[in-house]
């Protein structure tokens, strides 16, 4: 008997310590993961050598180097000081000379081009020139690709920048985005607080006793609805309703994003409060009626005041689930990374982006996505330790 | 029918809680400025008792009364709100519930919710409650620290001085000295002898030696009944009901 319980104990002691072990371990690798990735394209250059891509050309000679059927980036060394691409088009066999002056202070005016290709240069402020030759079917045209070394990215470019072009400018500018975030989460906040602090003293306080257990399950099952689905209710009705009321050329805008959001805030913030308001002592509601005050006083006065550090906790996971919610952004606000200057204006959010890109982007552009995952990380860790010592403060008394 | 001098005069009292029959026929005047004293067992209805008489029983769902509770002639169960009569009617808890709130905001709470906004007017009051309630000498130094920093046996007088800022005419004490220590005891119970002075004071005890030291008047509850109600010193020293002595000697209850 003695000896079985001893063995249950060890095993679970030893259980514990490797689950959490585990799980402590796993967290650490996903933040490492995340944050190498996302720390990235601030410390290092895309690539160490030129590359180069040949679409619709079977056979390339680049520098002496024959590929064949080659599908992926040709390397060409740094200090090369000339591309020479031989290839047949049309029937015809081609050679292109390309220069590099490794002398030239700006990267866009290192290549030269012989005279006759001089026009098909493009984005070459963006590192990236485009050969385009015609060929013998119309939308099978040849084109080669060479793509120079994009130095590391200027972290305040990144921060400060107005301008999100990551496939042809590679400019990765995400201030617009975390202006639209602040702004739809403030606007939510601003919103859903007061909207659900109101209902969850109705609830809580006022309803009698059996209908507030009904009303509370409701709201426990609002809780719960995914995401995608309040997106939907969102881009059927608020949007034709917000395009119809502010008679905006379109309803995607912020306006619908800030009020999809406050009704999301809802659910969480009332369920919590209730439960922390249910948590106030009844002694202290007798003491409130014992001395004349009403109910609605007691209420207000005693109770709420009291309830007031869950209530903040409410509101914490409120606000991170509005800074956090993708889906039914997505959905509703347009995502035009631009800065808004009216409600009606289509905005993008952090989280919008990197559900939206993180599909097709590759290189660059799929670690920016990771540093865009980070600054939303920083975002909320900044919020809940304004939080905590707010509810430090409020509940010195206490 | 009711003596003139009567503050609460109870007739034909009774009380369910859903099915129970808590109150019996209660039939009970209640002198001004005098202390009576509601004793018996667990569960024979003292404390529901006091509570009809500041309608604190109207938060239980399911609690229905009937007869006629009188408070200076006039029915306290006729009024929708019952605000006006619980200023007029003070209560002090069985465990001391001060507000998580500051030592001058609890005082100045009641009369507050009460439209009293003079600042000045406001300070005074919770002074002279204060005073009143014996405790202004150890807290006037931290009136703005929280409530729930002092000692219990503090707190239970601070409850007391809260009850008192509303200017009162009754003071409810439902077993009021039961989560206190004896010294703590002591106070209050000197405090009540100051009290009723001013005040009615309806003190619902477990404590023999507190209802015979303290009150003018006994009433003995079994049951929901109030089996014999008397003057304090004739209740302990003649009871007329065998249950009566074998409960205030100890043999039950």
């Amino acid at each position: 008997m003695k000896n079985t319980r001893l063995a249950t104990d060890t095993f679970f002691r030893y259980l514990i310590r490797f689950v959490s072990l585990f799980s402590v371990l796993a967290l650490a690798a996903m933040l490492l993961f995340v944050f190498v990735q996302g720390a990235e394209p601030f410390l290092t250059p895309t690539s160490d050598s030129i590359r180069l891509v040949a679409q619709n050309i079977p056979a390339i000679t680049v520098n002496g180097t024959e590929y064949v059927n080659h599908s992926t980036f040709i390397p060409v060394d740094l200090d090369s000081t000339e591309l020479r691409l031989e290839f047949v088009n049309r029937g015809q066999p081609l050679v292109i000379p390309v220069q590099i002056n490794n002398e030239v202070e700006k990267v866009e005016d290192r290549l030269s081009f012989p005279a006759e290709y001089a026009g098909a240069t493009t984005y070459p402020e963006a590192y990236t020139w485009m050969l385009k030759l015609p060929g013998t079917i119309v939308g099978l045209e040849q084109s080669v690709t060479i793509l120079f070394p994009e130095p590391p990215y200027n972290f305040f470019s990144f921060l400060g920048g107005q301008a999100w072009r990551p496939t042809h400018l590679k400019l990765y500018g995400i201030l617009t985005m975390i202006v639209a975030t602040i702004i739809s989460t403030f606007g939510a906040v601003l919103i859903g607080v007061p909207l659900a602090l109101l209902a969850a003293v109705l609830i809580g306080e006022f309803m009698p006793r059996r209908l507030a257990a009904i009303v509370r399950s409701g709201i426990d099952l609002l809780a719960g609805i995914p995401s995608v689905v309040y997106g939907f209710f969102g881009l059927m009705i608020i949007v034709p309703l917000v395009q119809r009321m502010f008679d905006a050329p379109s309803g995607s805008s912020l306006i619908s994003a800030i009020f999809i959001l406050s009704v999301m805030v809802l659910p969480t913030i009332v369920a919590i409060t209730i439960t922390s308001l249910q948590a106030v002592p009844r002694s202290w509601r007798e003491a409130s009626l014992a001395v004349g005050a009403s109910k609605m006083q007691t209420a207000w006065r005693v109770v709420f005041p009291a309830a007031r550090s869950g209530i903040l906790a409410g509101i914490i996971l409120g606000v991170s689930r509005a800074i956090g919610e993708t889906m039914a952004v997505i959905l509703v606000a347009g995502n035009s990374p631009q800065f808004p200057t009216a409600f009606t204006d289509s905005v993008r959010t952090l989280t919008a982006t990197i559900a939206l890109e993180m599909g097709y982007a590759q290189g660059r552009h799929s670690q920016m996505l990771f540093s865009v995952g980070i600054v939303l990380f920083i975002m909320i860790l900044i919020l809940n330790t304004i939080v905590l010592r707010l509810k430090k403060h409020l509940t010195k008394g206490l | 029918m009711s003596n003139n001098e009567g503050k609460f005069t109870v007739r034909n009292l009774d009380l369910y809680y859903s099915d129970f029959h808590a109150l019996k026929g209660i039939n009970i005047d209640i002198a001004d400025k005098e202390v009576l004293s509601l004793i018996g067992p667990s569960g024979c209805g003292k404390s529901t008792f006091i509570r009809v008489l500041n309608r604190m029983n109207d938060l239980i769902e399911g609690c229905t009364i009937t007869g006629t509770v009188l408070l200076d002639g006039e029915d306290i169960y006729k009024a929708k709100d019952a605000s006006e009569l619980r200023s007029r009617v003070g209560m002090v808890f069985q465990k001391p519930n001060p507000f998580p709130m500051s030592i001058w905001e609890n005082i100045a709470y009641g009369p507050k919710m009460a439209g009293l906004r003079d600042r000045k007017k406001l300070n005074e009051l919770v002074e002279s409650s204060l005073h009143k309630a014996a405790i202004w000498d150890e807290v006037k130094d931290r009136l703005k620290k929280s409530a729930l920093s002092l000692s219990g046996g503090q707190q239970q007088r601070l409850c007391i001085a809260r009850a008192i800022a509303m200017e009162p005419e009754v003071i409810l004490m439902d077993e009021p000295t039961s989560a206190l220590d004896p010294i703590a005891t002591k106070k209050i119970e000197e405090l009540v002898e100051t009290l009723k002075n001013d005040y009615s004071i309806v003190i619902v005890t477990h404590s023999m030696n507190q209802a015979a030291r303290i009150s003018d008047k006994t009433a003995f509850f079994l049951l929901g009944e109030i089996l014999e109600f008397g003057p304090t010193a004739r209740i302990f020293q003649n009871p007329e009901r065998k249950e009566t002595s074998d409960y205030i000697t100890g043999r039950f209850g």
